[in-house]
């Protein structure tokens, strides 16, 4: 089965925010994204991608950085889960450095529902 | 100076699964600009990509490539965010040694349709003919000759089978020529080519 990409509200209202206002970073984590997703198609699992461009953060959270999409670009994350499971990744919210708090706490918030969900599903 | 933004504490899924990246930003109505621009950097890291997928075909962390191409950690992770014109040779053969894998390099102007399905036929056509050379080298090996053989006529079936299925793609109505040429050896050693009557038409 392959994994399917599940957009949140957050992350909808974040790309309409950067597509506008920071198109560079925006392009250079959704070219991180699909290098990320074409990795986890050839992978058993999501843990076992390792990429320098991924960060692990709590509650199995990855922040995907704008790496490798040019110089002088803003440092830019977005939050996504991938869920083993369902093989879905969810696109949680594209944020900042100084939003970075905020944004994991709510990624964790989100992941640990997911996995609620599937786990009561189950 | 970084404009502020609302956001929510919260975040719901959205019933609109997508297959990839290039859907997604299609589906979700992602400009024009920003679709481009991560054409434009996949195409220009091509190849840096393909150096982290074989590491991971080749179950390596970046830490254990690192170890063996004696650099460190950091120097992996920049290899393969890099551009691919930023990329040393000398990494991209280290990279195909450990992983013990294989990188075919072409460099340039891509080669159109054409092209490209001619240099694969003149491929085949070569290894073809050493596979024959192979089997008259060992013409005491009769297993090895039927198994060239039999490979022959694989290959030969595969082809008709990929053309013809290919064909099936072309707008109906029309037909395509086959004209087939059978060479045969003089024993002047000159070729002479017999045509065939009439076309097979498909």
């Amino acid at each position: 089965m392959n994994w399917a990409i599940i957009p949140t509200t957050q992350w909808g209202k974040d790309r309409k925010w950067y597509d506008k206002k920071r198109p560079k970073e925006l392009a250079a984590v959704l070219h991180n994204l699909k290098r990320y997703l074409d990795l986890l198609h050839s992978r058993p699992n999501s843990l076992s991608v390792s990429v320098g461009f991924m960060h692990t953060e709590q509650a199995g959270v990855i922040a995907i950085d704008q790496s490798g999409g040019g110089k002088n670009l803003q440092e830019t994350r977005l939050y996504i889960y991938a869920d083993d499971t369902t093989r879905k990744v969810y696109l949680i919210t594209i944020g900042n450095k100084q939003e970075q708090h905020d944004d994991v706490q709510m990624s964790r918030i989100f992941a640990e529902e997911v996995k609620k969900a599937v786990e009561d599903k189950d | 100076m970084t404009a502020k933004r609302k956001k929510n504490k919260s975040t719901i899924p959205i019933d609109r699964p997508y297959a990839s990246v290039e859907e997604l930003m299609l589906g979700e109505g992602i400009s024009k600009e920003v679709r481009q621009e991560v054409a434009l950097i996949s195409q220009e890291s091509r190849l840096s990509h393909l150096l982290t997928k074989m590491r991971h075909r080749a179950d390596m962390t970046q830490s254990e490539m690192a170890k063996a191409l004696k650099v460190s950690q950091g120097t992996i992770s920049k290899i393969e965010n890099s551009l691919d014109a930023d990329l040393d040779f000398g990494i991209i053969c280290k990279y195909a040694l450990e992983t013990n894998q294989r990188i075919s390099l072409n460099i340039g102007k891509p080669l159109n349709h054409v092209e490209a399905v001619k240099h694969h036929a003149g491929a085949m056509r070569e290894h073809l003919l050493e596979l024959a050379k192979l089997a008259n080298e060992h013409e005491d090996d009769e297993n090895m000759e039927q198994e060239i053989h039999s490979f022959f006529g694989e290959t030969l079936l595969n082809v008709l089978q990929i053309v013809g299925s290919c064909a099936n793609e072309l707008p109906r109505g029309r037909e395509f020529e086959i004209r087939m040429r059978i060479e045969e050896e003089k024993k002047a050693d000159r070729p002479n080519t017999q045509e065939l009557p009439d076309p097979v038409r498909v």
